[in-house]
């Protein structure tokens, strides 16, 4: 009743603008012309084959993959560490501690790349491989710095000291007790990881070494010399890569919400 | 102990590098801004400056006003119609920068399908030159960003409460008044945060104005990839980084402040 019809129409342009552009994409992906327009030719799944032709494609998507994958898990783990350090002695120190781990979010990405490039590559030699999955790490660490301390929060220390008053060691406790029930945070902190890794352009095309590339990086490439819907259907897998994310990060942190009412 | 490795990985790969290559643009040869007159004396780099702050202030401000009312109407909603929605609003946030920029190269491109509408409307007879302009990019950042926005005041407008709202409805304001007198000053220091959150994002994006703006119309973080890869000119990039930095880290700052400032006001009214 307190909705007036302005207020509607604003909400539907908004939500209009931001769907009909990937709905686009997706209705011309399945194209049999081969330029993206609209009405369509006929239906063809060809150019979801093509994608898998394109060697520069695939390799990248590889290279992504491995590279999102490495760095997740590297920065779960120092994350894990920091939100451990913060959760369990707060202080004035912690806080700056969380605000410093969190900078990395805040500065833009194209002067991290930037930056780590001149120190790391120019300076100080590092090979390129290691510099790209540092510098992911240093894009991911923020996420799971966050999602892992504010898990840790929620965690009732007293059933940690209840295990250990029942004989395990500070170790044990921590791997049967506390560990099990960050499960969620876990799960929601590695898949923001990933996929902000693997969307990342800023910080690998600075670090990237010559002759590999990551996915966005050589979907930039290929949209500069073609422009046919091939980009489309890779867009649509991709789409459906993050959708399958975003249901299991809602699934995740749905039912542990649930599990603790 | 826990926190030594982290600290060190953020300080030595991230802190250090960041000073070693920004300090010396005051420093080197002689101390002071004479890097920063001489980059703002020339006018292609003055162009590209303040290109980079329209584009960004416009896009903030359309943010901005779409984003106000739709996080507004989003939490009117009952809670299943509003869990959709807000994840509806998140997935193109999580879908990467190339795709949401070559959906827009498809739809303002010279063959692209707005203008196959146009034509076959006979609208106009030539194609309209609609991509690589400075409003494609502002397009395609606010397709970027309006996300940002939406789903930070979503949590704003949680916070506030539906109470004043149907308090000022059953003293008998109109929708409209009740909007702009409760929801607008109510929402005020989180439309502040988010709106300096797009204004920096738009000003650090890279992909979004290399796909749509093309080489004629760039911007700072196009210009900071073309000097340090192109033409390795680390003196030029490194002072368009610390810029880069100023505006988004130093806006961010401000404007916290700003609106933090602006809360502790609201409270002692009350």
């Amino acid at each position: 009743m307190y909705k007036h019809h302005l207020l509607s129409v604003i909400t539907i342009i908004a939500c209009a603008f931001l769907f009909i552009p990937l709905l686009l994409i997706i209705i011309t992906s399945f194209n049999s012309a081969d330029t993206i327009s609209i009405p369509l030719d006929g239906f063809s799944l060809s150019w979801f084959g093509k994608v898998f032709a394109s060697r520069s494609l695939v390799s990248s998507l590889r290279t992504s993959l491995l590279l999102a994958l490495l760095a997740s898990c590297i920065g779960l783990v120092v994350g894990l560490m920091c939100a451990i350090a913060i959760t369990r002695k707060p202080g004035k120190f912690s806080s700056f501690c969380l605000d410093l781990f969190l900078s990395p979010s805040l500065i833009p990405g194209i002067v991290i790349g930037y930056v780590l490039f001149l120190f790391l590559v120019v300076r100080l030699k590092m090979k390129l491989d290691y510099a790209l999955i540092l510098g992911h790490v240093l894009v991911v660490l923020p996420y799971s710095v966050r999602i892992l301390s504010s898990g840790l929060k929620e965690c009732d220390e007293t059933i940690e000291e209840a295990a250990m008053t029942l004989g395990c060691n500070r170790i044990q406790a921590f791997v049967k007790v506390v560990l099990p029930d960050l499960k969620p945070a876990f799960l929601s902190a590695f898949m923001l990881s990933f996929i902000n890794s693997f969307n990342n352009i800023p910080v690998s095309m600075y670090l990237k070494g010559p002759g590999k590339n990551t996915l966005p990086y050589a979907m930039m490439n290929y949209i500069e010399y073609n422009y046919d819907p091939t980009v489309s259907a890779l867009s649509v897998m991709l789409m459906g890569l993050t959708l399958v994310f975003m249901v299991i990060i809602d699934r995740v942190t749905g039912t542990g919400k649930g599990s603790r009412a | 102990m826990f926190l030594l490795l982290p600290l060190a990985l953020v300080c030595l790969f991230c802190l250090l590098p960041l000073i070693l290559s920004l300090v010396p643009t005051f420093t080197k040869p002689v101390f002071g801004l004479s890097h920063y007159v001489a980059f703002f004396k020339d006018s292609f780099n003055r162009i590209i400056f303040q290109r980079s702050l329209r584009i960004s202030l416009i896009t903030t401000i359309i943010c901005i006003l779409v984003g106000l009312p739709t996080s507004y109407y989003v939490s009117l909603l009952g809670e299943k119609k509003r869990r959709l929605l807000n994840s509806l609003i998140l997935f193109p946030l999580l879908t990467n920068a190339v795709v949401r920029g070559f959906a827009w190269i498809s739809i303002l491109g010279k063959n692209g399908l707005l203008n196959q509408l146009f034509l076959s409307l006979h609208l106009t007879e030539e194609p309209v030159k609609l991509l690589y302009t400075e409003g494609a990019i502002i397009v395609g950042s606010v397709y970027l960003f309006l996300p940002v926005m939406i789903s930070t005041l979503s949590s704003v407008m949680e916070r506030i409460g539906m109470e004043t709202v149907e308090a000022a409805y059953s003293l008998g304001a109109p929708p409209v008044v009740a909007f702009f007198r409760i929801v607008v000053p109510l929402s005020f220091s989180g439309v502040l945060v988010a709106g300096v959150m797009v204004f920096a994002g738009t000003i650090s994006a890279y992909t979004t104005p290399t796909l749509l703006g093309g080489s004629q119309n760039m911007m700072l973080s196009t210009l900071l990839y073309q000097q340090s890869n192109t033409l390795a000119d680390w003196d030029a990039a490194s002072l368009i980084a610390f810029l880069m930095m100023l505006l988004s880290l130093g806006m961010m700052k401000l404007f916290n402040v700003l609106a933090s400032k602006i809360d502790q006001r609201g409270t002692e009214h009350v």
